[in-house]
């Protein structure tokens, strides 16, 4: 094998060069690599979600301001002073209710009870009535002593935040403590629910399924007339009178919590999925509690609503064919029937089954007033509006309740539903920012973008927001109830861009990408050609090595022999092509 | 002589007018993903001339893929539909012309070297003639396909094929505007500046001279693509086409399916390693360009079929147009034939995938009894194909080369060719 010298030379010239070639183009790509793949992770505000977890900037706290109107229509007892006595009423109805109440929740509802200089004159109810308070957490009641002829201490709440209370003796005493008592039976509840709420002691009670739908600004309410067959005789419903005569006016109210839009439909030859037992004695057909949950025939009955994105809440009327008529809603045979004939589904709506003669094709506006009315109280629960006048507990003397005829609710519930929907939006708010927290921690992989960091500022804000409303609403008398809304505004603001920052795509994606991932995705791509670049390169360090280690002893041995450089130097050149060649 | 070639030419005319003429013909290739890339598409470019010649600035739709000059190019006359045709037919038959030239040219060159002796001390058989060349680019049903389907790759190939041929002839402006041409379409033939400069620096011994060809060449190379931007600038008014024609070639953003290895793979990707990816991939077809300019730097037409070839496999919007291009210019160097050894198994590569291509596109998309997979599968055999193919005439050259260097010993003893080395070992 002769080749001629110069060009195997030039062959490992070229040889090298080729190497070196691929070799920048791959080391210029390390910086792109780098930038490609940098896991971008904005920065995160985790230090202020760690202090609002413990409410340790804000707590907040909804107080309320108790305006004590006392009747001049009997002078006190034993009065000099009135305004000493005044002051003295006011600090021991503070003191009653400290101490009547169990519970340490009361930072969280603190009470400000106001006498109010100006003395109410009348003992009818009328004026009480004829003064609303328009203000949410401010309430006035107007104290006089029992007109009735029993003598005994009652209460009555009306539907504009006032109550009267009509107290037996008319004694400090007995006038502080009926206050007390009043105030302790109305709030207590709801102040150790907030307590639970905040400090999320609350599991137990989110384990229990939960009748009311989770807060949203807006709701689409849809109802439907679910007809058996045509032997019912059903056609029509009169249901946009209904709608405006029974639900509009409490629509109108809740818009300050959410917003309702309502569509209704009539859908006809709806069929049950199973046959309703006959109760032969009683001529009735029935439907037994545990066959209730298969009611729906969702396979059949369209009920998802196309319009709106807003969360649903379904109302039901469902007319029974007339073979299966009349249908009705008891434990087994011979069993009472349910008396309203309907049933809610929690978190979904309410279902009424009504039985009607055959001959009237049209249900009118009164035929469905009582189905209205059950709806009403169906989606009071839904919403979570408590019913005070069932939750209160019993004490020393009645409390009455007087419901707003058009809503059938009074403006307390209102105030406890705003209160309790604005601390689950906090508490929601932060339980989610934590959660996202401890994610990103937990995940160094994931991508944290710009628009995550910018959510999760803005919530933080709306939160402090929301708590100093709630805050604010409290300190000045002046306040109107805007503050409130505000907050709940704010709170509603919070929960959106807190759960817009978890549920974001971006990071979902990412929510599950180990190290062993990237190998797979690296591995096959680099070995195939790491392998070989790397031995080449290694081939050509180690040959460059030895050649130089080579000239080095050829050039120490040849200058003792005192040789001219520059030969040398050439001679060593073609000593070296002829190495590599025999190689 | 001249009757034949004349006779060669008008055939492929002919044959290319006709098939222009069957009703549909034009929209069904046009509409093949084989045939039409996002990037090449006629319909596409079509919306563009009709967007521009409305006053609406064409690249804002992200549809409009083509370079503003082609767009340019067919303002005034794609109203006629028979301009049009001509444009494509005469387009193709010039790259036909100018492959018959390369060859000439090349036949020219070789004659003054000394002709390898094979085994037996025979002399080489000459390669094949310029006519052949010709024929066998403008009778290829790729080129066909390609030429009636509308596709806008022609243009590129065509300003490739100049470049060649004027560094061939040794003209350095009109080489480097063609280049700069090819890569002002389709970006990639920038790789071919390399064996370009080689094509026009062969032959020149002096160290200096050749230096100082080179840096006119990229002083030539530089000046011709800034014109042309400048040009495109002051036509469309904006520099929005950047992102829309280069930005979609190297960002690969949409992804339509086609014959090559990028669409699949984008798809499955997880998006955070999206962009690396794409850098990954676009640097491997930029790779090859240095190495393999510096080894065959002695023959820089192979360098420039090579280079071809890589594009055509390696780019993210392939189509068989690319392949009538270093389809085209693999006949020139048909000297390296005899050292293949794949040659029927590249065939059948080819002709397999061109027949199940069409086949498993239509069981996808419109019978819906197969998936994404069949289709990509072929496109995955297409590309080895082209890989076999690369590295066959590769190995080939290499051969040959080899042969050139060490001729059999003049007598005496079997000539064993390359065995001898393995022999010797």
């Amino acid at each position: 094998m002769t080749l001629p010298k110069d060009r195997t030379a030039a062959q490992d010239r070229t040889r090298r060069m080729v190497l070196l070639s691929i070799w920048i183009a791959i080391l210029l790509g390390f910086p792109l690599w780098w930038k490609t793949t940098r896991v971008y992770r904005a920065e995160l505000p985790f230090d202020e979600v760690e202090q609002w977890s413990q409410w340790s900037s804000c707590r907040p706290a909804f107080p309320l301001k108790i305006n004590v109107h006392l009747s001049d229509a009997v002078s006190l007892p034993g009065s000099v002073n009135p305004q000493q006595q005044h002051e003295a009423i006011v600090s021991e109805i503070i003191n009653k209710v400290q101490s009547s109440s169990p519970s340490s929740g009361s930072q969280n509802l603190p009470l400000e009870v106001v006498l109010v200089d100006q003395a109410w004159r009348g003992t009818k109810e009328q004026d009480i009535l004829d003064r609303p308070s328009a203000v949410p957490g401010t309430y006035d009641f107007y104290i006089s002593p029992t007109s009735s002829t029993s003598k005994k201490t009652s209460v009555s709440i009306k539907s504009q935040r006032q109550g009267w209370i009509q107290v037996a003796d008319w004694t400090q005493d007995q006038i502080s403590s009926a206050v007390a008592e009043t105030l302790e039976r109305v709030f207590g509840s709801e102040r150790t629910k907030i307590q639970k709420l905040l400090d999320r002691q609350d599991e137990e009670e989110a384990a229990k399924v939960k009748t009311a739908v989770k807060y949203a600004s807006g709701y689409q309410l849809t109802f439907s007339l679910f007809s058996g067959d045509t032997s019912n005789g059903v056609r029509e419903w009169k249901m946009q009178e209904a709608i405006n005569t029974y639900m509009a006016p409490f629509l109108r109210t809740m818009s300050v919590v959410s917003k309702f839009t309502v569509e209704s439909q009539v859908q006809h030859y709806a069929s049950l999925t199973f046959q309703p037992d006959l109760d032969a004695t009683a001529k009735e057909y029935y439907l037994t509690p545990d066959k209730l949950p298969n009611f729906i025939n969702t396979a059949e009955w369209s009920l998802a609503s196309t319009v709106s994105s807003l969360p649903s809440l379904n109302f039901l009327v469902y007319v029974p064919p007339a073979d299966q008529s009349p249908l009705v809603i008891k434990s087994g045979p011979g069993a009472p029937p349910s008396k309203t004939n309907s049933f809610l589904i929690p978190r979904w709506g309410g279902i009424t089954v009504l039985n009607r003669p055959a001959n009237d094709p049209i249900l009118t506006v009164s035929e469905l007033e009582p189905v209205m009315k059950i709806f009403l109280s169906q989606l009071r629960d839904l919403l979570g509006l408590s019913d005070l006048s069932t939750s209160v507990p019993a004490g020393s003397f009645p409390i009455t309740f007087q419901k707003n005829e058009a809503t059938s609710m009074t403006t307390w519930e209102l105030d406890q539903l705003l209160r309790k929907r604005i601390s689950e939006n906090l508490v929601d708010s932060i339980k989610t920012l934590g959660s996202l927290a401890r994610l990103v921690a937990d995940t160094p992989n994931m991508v944290v973008l710009d628009p995550i960091q910018e959510d999760v500022t803005q919530a933080l804000l709306d939160v402090k927001a929301a708590c100093e409303k709630v805050q604010g609403s409290s300190s000045s008398s002046l306040s109107t109830g805007s503050a409130v809304e505000e907050a709940l505004q704010h709170s509603r603001d919070a929960l959106e861009k807190a759960e817009s920052a978890f549920f974001d795509p971006t990071m979902v994606s990412m929510l599950y990408f180990p190290d062993e991932h990237k190998y797979a995705i690296y591995m096959p791509l680099f070995v195939p050609i790491s392998v070989p670049l790397l031995l080449s390169l290694l081939k050509e360090l180690k040959k460059w090595a030895a050649a130089k280690k080579e000239a080095k002893a050829k050039a120490s041995a040849k200058k003792t022999a005192g040789q001219d450089a520059d030969a040398e130097h050439v001679h060593d050149r073609k000593e070296e092509a002829e190495d590599r060649k025999t190689k | 002589m001249l009757q034949k070639t004349s006779a060669v030419f008008a055939a492929a005319f002919a044959l290319r007018l006709a098939l222009f003429e069957i009703p549909g013909l034009t929209t069904l290739l046009g509409g093949r993903v084989e045939i039409s890339t996002p990037i090449t598409s006629f319909k596409r470019l079509s919306e563009g001339v009709f967007l521009f010649s409305h006053g609406v600035p064409p690249y804002d739709g992200g549809v409009v893929h083509q370079a503003p000059l082609l767009l340019g190019l067919f303002y005034p006359i794609i109203s006629s539909a028979l301009l049009v045709k001509l444009l494509y037919i005469l387009g193709d038959i010039f790259i036909g012309y100018m492959l018959q030239e390369i060859t000439a040219l090349k036949d020219k060159d070789s004659s003054q070297e000394k002709k390898i002796r094979q085994y037996g001390n025979k002399p080489e058989a000459p390669g094949m003639d310029g006519l052949t060349v010709a024929m066998l680019y403008l009778f290829n049903p790729f080129t066909i396909v390609s030429c009636v389907g509308m596709s806008t790759i022609l243009f590129s190939n065509l300003a490739t094929v100049a470049g060649i041929w004027m560094g061939m002839k040794g003209v350095r402006s009109l080489a480097m505007f063609s280049i700069a041409a090819a890569s002002y379409l389709s970006l990639y033939p920038s790789m071919l500046v390399f064996p370009v400069v080689l094509l026009l620096t062969r032959g020149v011994v002096d160290e200096s001279l050749v230096k100082k060809v080179r840096i006119q060449c990229a002083g030539l190379y530089l000046a011709s693509l800034a014109s042309l931007f400048l040009l495109s600038f002051v036509l469309v008014g904006s520099l929005d086409f950047f992102r829309s024609v280069y930005g979609t070639i190297l960002g690969v953003s949409d992804l339509t399916p086609n014959l090559g290895l990028f669409w699949y793979f984008f798809i499955e990707m997880f998006d955070q390693f999206r962009p690396f990816f794409i850098v990954v991939f676009q640097i491997h077809v930029f790779i090859f360009a240095l190495p393999i300019s510096i080894k065959l730097r002695k023959s820089p037409l192979f360098a420039c079929f090579l280079l071809s070839a890589v594009m055509g496999t390696f780019k993210g919007y392939p189509s068989v147009g690319d392949a009538a291009l270093y389809l085209g210019l693999l006949p020139v160097c048909s000297e390296i034939f005899k050292y293949m050894r794949y040659s029927f198994l590249i065939v059948n590569l080819y002709m397999y995938s061109s027949i199940l291509a069409p086949i498993f596109w239509y069981l996808w998309v419109y019978l819906g009894s197969g998936n994404a997979n069949f289709f990509y599968a072929i496109g995955l055999v297409y590309s080895i194909g082209e890989v076999i193919l690369l590295i066959d005439t590769t190995f080939a050259h290499a051969r040959r080369e080899f042969e050139a260097q060490s001729p059999p010993e003049p007598s005496g003893g079997p000539d064993l060719g390359w065995d001898r080395v393995v022999a010797q070992k």
